[in-house]
């Protein structure tokens, strides 16, 4: 186990992968992350020297502004000042109705799901 | 261009004793074995259920393969059949490089070399050892040519790309040549798959000290499981010239270069500057035998890699220590103290080529509006571009002289128009004049 970024990852993950398991990472970012640390792409946790480990680490940290609880605390933010301000797309938010125009005669069920003021992804 | 002897030609009794012998059978299927098949128990049918299944999941399956198990198949390399008939073939000797009979014959790898030459990972899957006893080829004319400037007393370095169709027989050929530095004692180095070095499964690391990019892991393993397990009789005798620190260790002069090999090459960190040193003491040291520096799938190192430097630019081939070692070597730059041969041999199966290299090859310039990498085409000035052409009758008849003996081919007597048939049929490859072999057992 590696502890990354307040997170536990198992030793045989492939680091490129598991990077994509932080919210806000893709693959894109992913891939300049393991660019800048000179990490191949079928590198695993167990290959990782501890410095590489510790600079992986500072990495993400230095992104935190942009990736996990931030992120998705903005995404809230965001979603509730549409509602503060009493916009159309921060009452159908609101309602957990689709917010750009779709039609609500048939299924609904992802804007169910997502569309909330109190969303976390 | 020598006079083509005529395809009856016999050569002399010492080099092909194998005489016309009856027709061999060859199988590789064990049915016999198997015994008639046992008839299904009515009673042990299984009851059709149509309720909720059971899990029925076999704990004791589980982890069928161990780490590592089903790679090691996959890449598993068979060099005997106990199918074939055993043939008593001449052995490959390095006096034969200055017969000119010899050419066109065949010739077995001699065991102690094949160990060798596995540990080297010189042979291939896709070559088809596994249809024969042993692994044996034919002496080709253009062996022949490099192995008689390999016997010169004068220290030149070879410097030769090898080119050719694919199955036409430059690794095979590489593998005699190999054969012949190890029996004569030379240090023989192989990176066995350029592929590996670009293709970013393997890790990489930029030293700021020679402003190059370095694989510190596969250069560590190349250094102790190859370079100082096969070389090690001719690394223990040389001494080193200088005293030099390596890692944290410090080598004083005189220490064998073995011990520098395998100790500084184990740190991952060091491995670079050891193949570096090592290098330099074959270039510095008197003493040194010749050397035989060779890249299988050599066209791989002229494509860009997939490595990415930290401003997430595509890294130069070149721009590794390896790759760019091994051309300093073939523009000749660096220079073996008492000369050797330098070789990269490219592939045709792993296809992807640059057009620099292309043209290269063709002995041509990159035009002035051309996009193709002037880098690539700098970066091999001055090496000799080698073909690799198809069989003549000759080597043709051996090869199939062999099929016949071993019991692939099943014919009773090699004659002139069986040889030209399959001569046409196979543009001459060696590999597909086999192909052929096989083909004609199995119908």
């Amino acid at each position: 186990m590696v502890f990354i970024f307040n997170t536990n990852i198992p030793d045989s993950r492939i680091v490129k992968t598991a990077l994509q398991g932080f919210y806000g990472i893709g693959p894109n970012i992913a891939h300049r992350l393991c660019a800048k640390l000179s990490i191949h792409d079928t590198a695993r946790f167990t290959q990782l020297s501890t410095a590489k480990v510790t600079n992986l680490n500072a990495e993400l940290t230095k992104m935190a502004p942009v990736i996990e609880m931030d992120l998705r605390r903005k995404l809230q933010d965001d979603i509730k000042r549409l509602r503060d301000i009493g916009s159309y797309r921060g009452r159908r938010h609101a309602q957990s109705l689709p917010v750009r125009g779709q039609r609500t005669r048939s299924q609904i069920q992802n804007a169910r799901k997502f569309n909330r003021v109190d969303r976390y992804a | 261009m020598p006079p083509r002897l005529p395809l009856t030609a016999v050569s002399s009794p010492l080099l092909r004793p194998i005489l016309p012998v009856p027709r061999r059978l060859f199988s590789i299927t064990s049915t016999l074995l198997a015994g008639p098949p046992k008839a299904k128990a009515a009673e042990g049918a299984k009851k059709q259920s149509y309720g909720k299944k059971k899990n029925t999941k076999d704990e004791s399956r589980k982890g069928a393969y161990a780490i590592g198990e089903r790679r090691g198949i996959r890449t598993r390399i068979v060099l005997s059949n106990t199918n074939a008939q055993p043939l008593d073939t001449p052995p490959l000797t390095p006096d034969l490089s200055n017969i000119t009979e010899a050419a066109g014959n065949l010739f077995a790898f001699p065991e102690e070399e094949v160990d060798k030459l596995r540990t080297l990972r010189a042979f291939f899957r896709t070559q088809d050892w596994r249809l024969f006893a042993r692994p044996s080829s034919v002496l080709r004319r253009q062996a022949m040519e490099i192995g008689s400037t390999m016997d010169s007393f004068d220290p030149v370095t070879r410097r030769i790309i090898l080119d050719g169709y694919k199955g036409s027989g430059k690794s095979v050929m590489l593998l005699q040549l190999m054969t012949w530095a190890l029996q004569k004692g030379w240090i023989v180095i192989n990176i066995p798959n350029a592929q590996e070095l670009v293709i970013g499964h393997t890790d990489y690391e930029f030293d700021p000290a020679s402003g190059k990019w370095t694989h510190p892991s596969y250069t560590s393993h190349m250094l102790t499981q190859r370079i100082a397990k096969v070389n090690a009789t001719a690394l223990a005798n040389l001494s080193l010239t200088t005293t030099v620190k390596l890692g944290r260790n410090e080598y004083a002069a005189g220490t064998p270069l073995l011990t520098a090999v395998s100790s500084a090459g184990r740190d991952f960190a060091a491995a670079t500057d050891t193949l570096r040193f090592l290098l330099s003491e074959l270039q510095n040291n008197p003493e040194t035998p010749k050397v035989l520096f060779a890249v299988e799938n050599f066209n791989l190192f002229q494509i860009p890699t997939v490595y990415r430097d930290p401003d997430f630019k595509i890294i130069h081939p070149h721009d590794f220590a390896l790759p760019s070692l091994f051309n300093e070597l073939l523009r000749g730059e660096r220079k073996f103290h008492n000369g050797g041969l330098v070789m990269g041999v490219t592939s045709r199966t792993i296809a992807p080529r640059a057009e620099a290299f292309e043209l290269f090859l063709r002995g041509e310039e990159i035009g002035p509006y051309s996009k193709a990498d002037r880098r690539i085409h700098e970066g091999l000035r001055g090496a000799e571009v080698m073909e690799m052409s198809g069989m003549d009758g000759e080597e043709a008849a051996s090869l199939l002289e062999y099929c016949r003996d071993t019991g692939l081919l099943k014919v009773d007597e090699v004659e002139e128009g069986l040889i030209r048939e399959k001569l046409l049929l196979s543009s001459g490859l060696p590999k597909e004049i086999v192909k052929s072999c096989v083909r004609i057992a199995r119908c």
